[in-house]
C-alpha cells in the first residue's frame, strides 16, 4: 500500500467518491424511491444525504484520529485482533452482497429492456471480468480512468435530463406529504442505505490518499459527497416532474425519461445514451467494491498485496450474481429492504461504535495528559 | 444445463490459465485463501449449472437481517 503505484491524490479520491456514490444509483434509485415516497422522494433523499454526512464525519474523524489507517487496522486497535475477524468477515459478506447486486443489476437491465434474448450470465461474466481486470491494475489506474468515465456518465445523464425539459410538469411535484410522513420515512430508509450510507464501505479507500501540504481531505470529500447527492436528487425530481405518480412504476427511470425525448426528427431514441451511463456507473461501482473486498481480505489475513486473489474473488462474484436473486421480486426485497437495513445497522453501527470508542479513548488520553502536567 | 456447464468450464479454464504462475509464486497463506475462495465458487457454480435454488449469500442475509428489515418497512408502510 505504500508503493507509489498504489497511492492516489486527493482530487482522484474525491472523483472515486463521486463514482462510488452516483455509480449505479443514478439510474436505479429514482424508481424504488418514488414508489415508496411518491412526491416526497427528493425530501427523503435530502434527509438521507444528512445521514450520509453524519457517517462521513465519523469516517473522517476515525481516519484523522488513527493517522490514516484502514478500517481493519483501527478495528484491531479498538476491539482487538480476535474480535476483528468476525467484524471483518461481516464486512466482507456485506461487500460481496453489494458487488453482486450491482453486477446482477447490469444483467437485469440489459435482459429486461435492451437485449431480451441474451442470457444474463453473459453480462454478469463480462461485467465482473472487466471489473477484475481493472481492480487488478491498482487504485491509481482505476482513479485515472474513472475520472474520465465519471464525466462521460454525468454528461450523458445531464444531457438526457436537459433534453427532457419540454416534458417536465413542475406541478407534479405537489402535493407533498399527501399520505402523511410515513412514505417519506420509507424513502429515507431506502436511500439512507443505498447509496448514502454506503460511505461506510468507502472508508477502506481513504488510506490510499497521499495529501500534499495544505490539503484538507475533509473539505474535498464533503464537497464531492454533496455534489454526488445533488446529482442523485436532480434526476429524482426530473422523473417526478416527467411521470408524476407513475414514476414509481417505471424501472430505470432515467432510461424511461430518455425514451420520451422527441425533439423534431433530430433527438430521438436517446435510450442508448443513458444505457452507456448506467453501464459506466455500475462498472465503476462494482470495480470499487471488488477492490475493497480484496483489500479487506488481504488486510484481515495479513497477506502480501500481489493481486493473486482478485480472479477467484471475481469468479465467486460472477456465480453469486447469477444465483443470488431468484426473481425480480426477490431482487427488490433484498436490495431495497434488507440491504438498507444492513448498511444502516451493521455498517453504520460499526462505524458509530468505532467512533465512540475512539472518542472515549482520546478523552481519557487527554485527561491523563492534563493530570500529568498538573 | 449444458450451456451453463460450458460457461463454468470456460471460466474455470480462464482462471487456471490466468493464475497458474502467480499462484505458484504466491505465499502459503495466499494459496490457502485462494483455495478457500474457490470452495464457495465451486458450490455456486454447481447451483448455476443445475439451476438449484439452494442456500447462498442471499439466504444468509435474509436469515440474518430479513426479519428486522421487514418489520421496519412494515412500520413505515
Amino acid at each position: 500500500m505504500s508503493s507509489d503505484r498504489s497511492t492516489i491524490n486527493l482530487r482522484q479520491l474525491a472523483g472515486l467518491l463521486c463514482c462510488y456514490v452516483i455509480g449505479s444509483a443514478i439510474v436505479f434509485i429514482p424508481n424504488p424511491l418514488t414508489a415508496a415516497a411518491g412526491n416526497d422522494a427528493w425530501i427523503s433523499m435530502t434527509l438521507a444525504y444528512g445521514f450520509g454526512i453524519i457517517m462521513l464525519t465519523c469516517v473522517l474523524y476515525l481516519h484523522n484520529r488513527h493517522d490514516g489507517a484502514s478500517v481493519i487496522a483501527y478495528s484491531r486497535k479498538l476491539i482487538g485482533r480476535t474480535a476483528t475477524y468476525p467484524v471483518g468477515l461481516l464486512y466482507i459478506l456485506m461487500l460481496f452482497f453489494a458487488a453482486c447486486a450491482v453486477n446482477a443489476s447490469i444483467g437485469d437491465f440489459f435482459t429486461s429492456v435492451m437485449m431480451k434474448r441474451t442470457p444474463s450470465y453473459i453480462f454478469h461474466t463480462i461485467g465482473m471480468l472487466l471489473s477484475a481486470l481493472t481492480a487488478r491494475s491498482g487504485i491509481r489506474v482505476m482513479a485515472r480512468m474513472f475520472f474520465l468515465l465519471l464525466w462521460l456518465m454525468l454528461f450523458f445523464s445531464l444531457l438526457v435530463m436537459i433534453l427532457a425539459i419540454p416534458i417536465y410538469q413542475p406541478a407534479m411535484l405537489l402535493p407533498l406529504f399527501e399520505n402523511g410522513i410515513k412514505p417519506m420515512l420509507h424513502g429515507l430508509f431506502i436511500s439512507a442505505g443505498f447509496p448514502f450510507g454506503e460511505i461506510v464501505i468507502f472508508a477502506m479507500l481513504l488510506p490510499f490518499v497521499r495529501l500534499q501540504a495544505g490539503q484538507s481531505i475533509s473539505k474535498a470529500l464533503y464537497a464531492s459527497y454533496s455534489f454526488s447527492a445533488l446529482m442523485l436528487i436532480v434526476p429524482t425530481i426530473c422523473t417526478i416532474m416527467a411521470f408524476g405518480p407513475a414514476a414509481g412504476y417505471f424501472n430505470y427511470s432515467l432510461y424511461r425519461l430518455s425514451i420520451e425525448i422527441h425533439i423534431v426528427e433530430l433527438f430521438q431514441r436517446m435510450e442508448a445514451i443513458i444505457g452507456i451511463a448506467l453501464i459506466l456507473g455500475s462498472y465503476m461501482k462494482a470495480t470499487l467494491l471488488l477492490f475493497i473486498i480484496y483489500q479487506c481480505l488481504i488486510q484481515l489475513f495479513n497477506l502480501k498485496d500481489d493481486h493473486v486473489l482478485m480472479y477467484p474473488l471475481s469468479v465467486t462474484c460472477i456465480f453469486l450474481s447469477a444465483t443470488m436473486f431468484q426473481s425480480p421480486a426477490d431482487f427488490q426485497e433484498q436490495v431495497y429492504t434488507i440491504w438498507p437495513f444492513t448498511v444502516i445497522v451493521v455498517g453504520g453501527g460499526l462505524i458509530l461504535l468505532f467512533t465512540l470508542i475512539t472518542w472515549i479513548k482520546h478523552r481519557r488520553y487527554l485527561q491523563a495528559e492534563r493530570g500529568d502536567t498538573s | 444445463m449444458l450451456e451453463n456447464l460450458l460457461v463454468v468450464v470456460i471460466i474455470a479454464m480462464a482462471l487456471l490459465f490466468a493464475d497458474r504462475r502467480s499462484f505458484a509464486r504466491s505465499e502459503r497463506r495466499t494459496k490457502v485463501l485462494y483455495i478457500l475462495l474457490l470452495l464457495p465458487a465451486s458450490y455456486l457454480s454447481l447451483l448455476f449449472i443445475l439451476q438449484l435454488p439452494w442456500f447462498n449469500i442471499g439466504h444468509l442475509t435474509k436469515a440474518m437481517y430479513g426479519w428486522p428489515a421487514r418489520q421496519i418497512v412494515a412500520l413505515l408502510k
